[in-house]
C-alpha cells in the first residue's frame, strides 16, 4: 500500500514538472501573440486616435497582460518624465529590465527591441509601414513557435511520464 | 512653467532652473539653431550662460544651440508624438500646458497649395502665456443690456489686446459679476488663443460657463455650438470672411448674442471695411469698442453705437 502511494506520488510529481514546462511553452507562444496584437493596437492608435504616445501607452497598458503590461506602464512613467529625447532608446532600457518576465528567445527578443523604431516615426504613412514590418516578422516567428510547440509539448508529456515511471521501477 | 523646462534638452534643464528667470516678466524665450539662447523680457535680451547657469546681458557668453538641442526640444513639446501634433505643427505653433505657444519655423515642403511639412525645425519662439484678469472689468457694463449683453465687437490694429480683452470679457460674463448672473458662452477658439486648450482642456481661465470649440473654422464652429450647446452668447476672434457673416446672421435669428474682435486701427478704417458696412446697415452690432495703445503703454477704449455715433 505504502509502496503504491509512493509511486503514484513520484509519477504526479514528475507529471507536474512536465505540466510546469507545458504551461511554459505555451506561456512563450502566448506572449508572441500579445507582442504582435501590441504592436498592432500601438500603430492603430498612433495612426487613428493620434493621442500623445504616454496617454496611448497607459491606455494600453490596462489592456495588455504582464509583462507587456509593466513595460508599457514603465514606459509612459519615464516619457512623462522627459528623461530622454530618444524613445527607441528608453523603450530598449525597459525592455532589458523586464527582460526576465520575458519567455523569448533572442531573435524573438531583438525582434521585439527593434519593433520600438515605430515609436519614433513621425507620420502616419511610415508608421503604418513599420508596423506591417514588424508584424510580419512577429508571424513568422509566431508561425516557427507554433509548429515546433506540438511537438514540444507531447514530448514534455511522454518524457515526464517516463521519467516518473523510471525513477519508480529504481527506487522500487 | 513647469511645462516650459521641460521642453528643453536634459543637459539645460538643471541649469535653467538654477537661473533666476522672472517668469511674471518674461515674455518669449527664443531658440535658433546657431544662435545663443535668448529671454526676452519685453525691453532687454539676456542670454543664457551653461557655464555659470545664470542669465547674462554678453551674447558672447551665451549658449549656443545645436541641431541636436532643437531636435530634442521638438520631441518634448510634442511630448514624443510628432504624429499628433501634425496639424498643429503645419500650421507653425503647438500650444503647451498651461496655455504657452511654441511657434515653429523651418523648411516647409507646399503641397497644391498647403502647408504639407515643417521640417529642419531650426527655430522656436517660445511665447509666456499670461492671462490678465481684470483688464475688462471697466468695459463690462457699457455691454450690458439688461440680462443678455449687446452684440458687441472689440476693434483694433494688431498688438493692441483684443484677444486679451475678449478673453476677460468671456470670462467676466460666464462666471457672472454683481450686476449681471453668469452667461452660457460658446466660445469658437479658431486659433488656440484664447482658451489655449491643452488636449481638450482650456489652459486660460474663460470661465465656468464656457464651452470650448478649439481649432474649428469660426463659421463651422459657431454652427455646431448653436446646434449642440445652446449658448447665450457666442464669443470668436477675427471676423472678417463672408462666411462669418453667414455665421453671424445665423447665430442672431437663433436668439444668442455675439461678441467678436475685428482688425481695424481707428473708426475710419472700420468704416471702409465691406463686411462692417453691411453690418451698419442692418444694425447688427449694436456696441463697436475701439482700443487704443497710450504712449505710457496703458489701453483705453471708446464705445460707438449702432450707428458708430460715439458713447464714451
Amino acid at each position: 500500500m505504502l509502496r503504491l502511494i509512493g509511486c503514484l506520488c513520484i509519477l504526479s510529481g514528475m507529471l507536474g514538472i512536465g505540466q510546469a514546462y507545458i504551461y511554459r511553452i505555451r506561456a512563450h507562444y502566448r506572449q508572441l501573440l500579445d507582442g504582435k496584437e501590441l504592436l498592432y493596437r500601438l500603430g492603430n492608435e498612433m495612426c487613428y486616435l493620434k493621442l500623445p504616445l504616454p496617454q496611448l501607452l497607459k491606455r494600453l497598458a490596462q489592456t495588455m497582460h504582464a509583462p507587456y503590461r509593466e513595460v508599457l506602464t514603465d514606459l509612459a512613467k519615464d516619457l512623462e518624465a522627459y528623461r530622454e529625447a530618444d524613445v527607441k532608446k528608453l523603450w530598449c532600457e525597459i525592455l532589458q529590465h523586464h527582460k526576465k518576465e520575458f519567455l523569448l528567445n533572442m531573435t524573438e527578443y531583438r525582434t521585439l527591441q527593434e519593433a520600438g523604431s515605430i515609436l519614433t516615426h513621425e507620420n502616419g504613412q511610415m508608421q503604418e509601414g513599420a508596423v506591417r514590418l514588424y508584424c510580419e516578422q512577429i508571424s513568422r516567428l509566431i508561425e516557427q513557435a507554433g509548429k515546433e510547440m506540438e511537438n514540444r509539448l507531447k514530448l514534455c508529456r511522454y518524457l515526464s511520464a517516463a521519467a516518473g515511471i523510471f525513477l519508480i521501477l529504481v527506487l522500487i | 512653467m513647469k511645462s516650459i523646462y521641460y521642453i528643453f534638452p536634459v543637459k539645460l534643464r538643471e541649469g535653467l532652473l538654477k537661473c533666476r528667470i522672472h517668469m511674471d516678466c518674461l515674455e518669449e524665450i527664443r531658440v535658433r539653431v546657431g544662435q545663443p539662447l535668448i529671454f526676452w523680457y519685453g525691453a532687454k535680451e539676456w542670454y543664457y550662460d551653461a557655464h555659470g547657469m545664470h542669465l547674462t546681458e554678453q551674447s558672447e557668453d551665451g549658449y549656443i544651440m545645436t541641431e541636436e538641442d532643437l531636435a530634442d526640444m521638438v520631441m518634448f513639446l510634442s511630448r514624443y508624438s510628432v504624429y499628433a501634433f501634425e496639424e498643429e505643427m503645419h500650421n507653425g505653433f503647438v500650444t503647451l500646458e498651461g496655455g504657452h505657444r511654441v511657434g515653429i519655423a523651418g523648411q516647409v515642403r507646399m503641397e497644391r497649395g498647403k502647408v504639407a511639412d515643417i521640417r529642419y525645425i531650426s527655430f522656436l519662439n517660445i511665447r509666456v502665456a499670461k492671462q490678465k484678469q481684470g483688464c475688462a472689468r471697466n468695459l463690462l457694463p457699457y455691454l450690458i443690456h439688461g440680462k443678455q449683453i449687446y452684440n458687441t465687437l472689440l476693434v483694433s490694429a494688431p498688438g493692441i489686446g483684443k484677444t486679451t480683452y475678449l478673453r476677460d470679457c468671456i470670462r467676466m460674463l460666464s462666471d457672472g459679476t454683481s450686476y449681471l448672473s453668469g452667461l452660457r458662452i460658446g466660445l469658437v477658439d479658431e486659433r488656440s488663443e484664447i482658451a489655449a486648450c491643452y488636449l481638450g482642456v482650456p489652459q486660460n481661465d474663460v470661465g465656468r460657463r464656457t464651452d470650448v470649440l478649439d481649432r474649428c473654422s469660426k463659421s463651422e464652429g459657431m454652427r455646431i455650438l448653436l446646434r449642440s450647446m445652446s449658448p447665450q452668447v457666442i464669443a470668436v476672434d477675427e471676423l472678417g470672411t463672408e462666411e462669418d457673416y453667414q455665421a453671424v446672421e445665423q447665430t442672431l435669428n437663433s436668439g444668442s448674442r455675439i461678441l467678436g474682435t475685428l482688425h481695424a486701427a481707428d473708426i475710419q478704417e472700420l468704416k471702409e471695411k465691406r463686411l462692417v458696412q453691411k453690418w451698419l446697415a442692418h444694425h447688427t452690432f449694436e456696441r463697436y469698442v475701439v482700443l487704443h495703445k497710450a504712449e505710457s503703454g496703458s489701453r483705453n477704449f471708446k464705445i460707438y453705437d449702432d450707428n458708430l455715433e460715439l458713447l464714451c
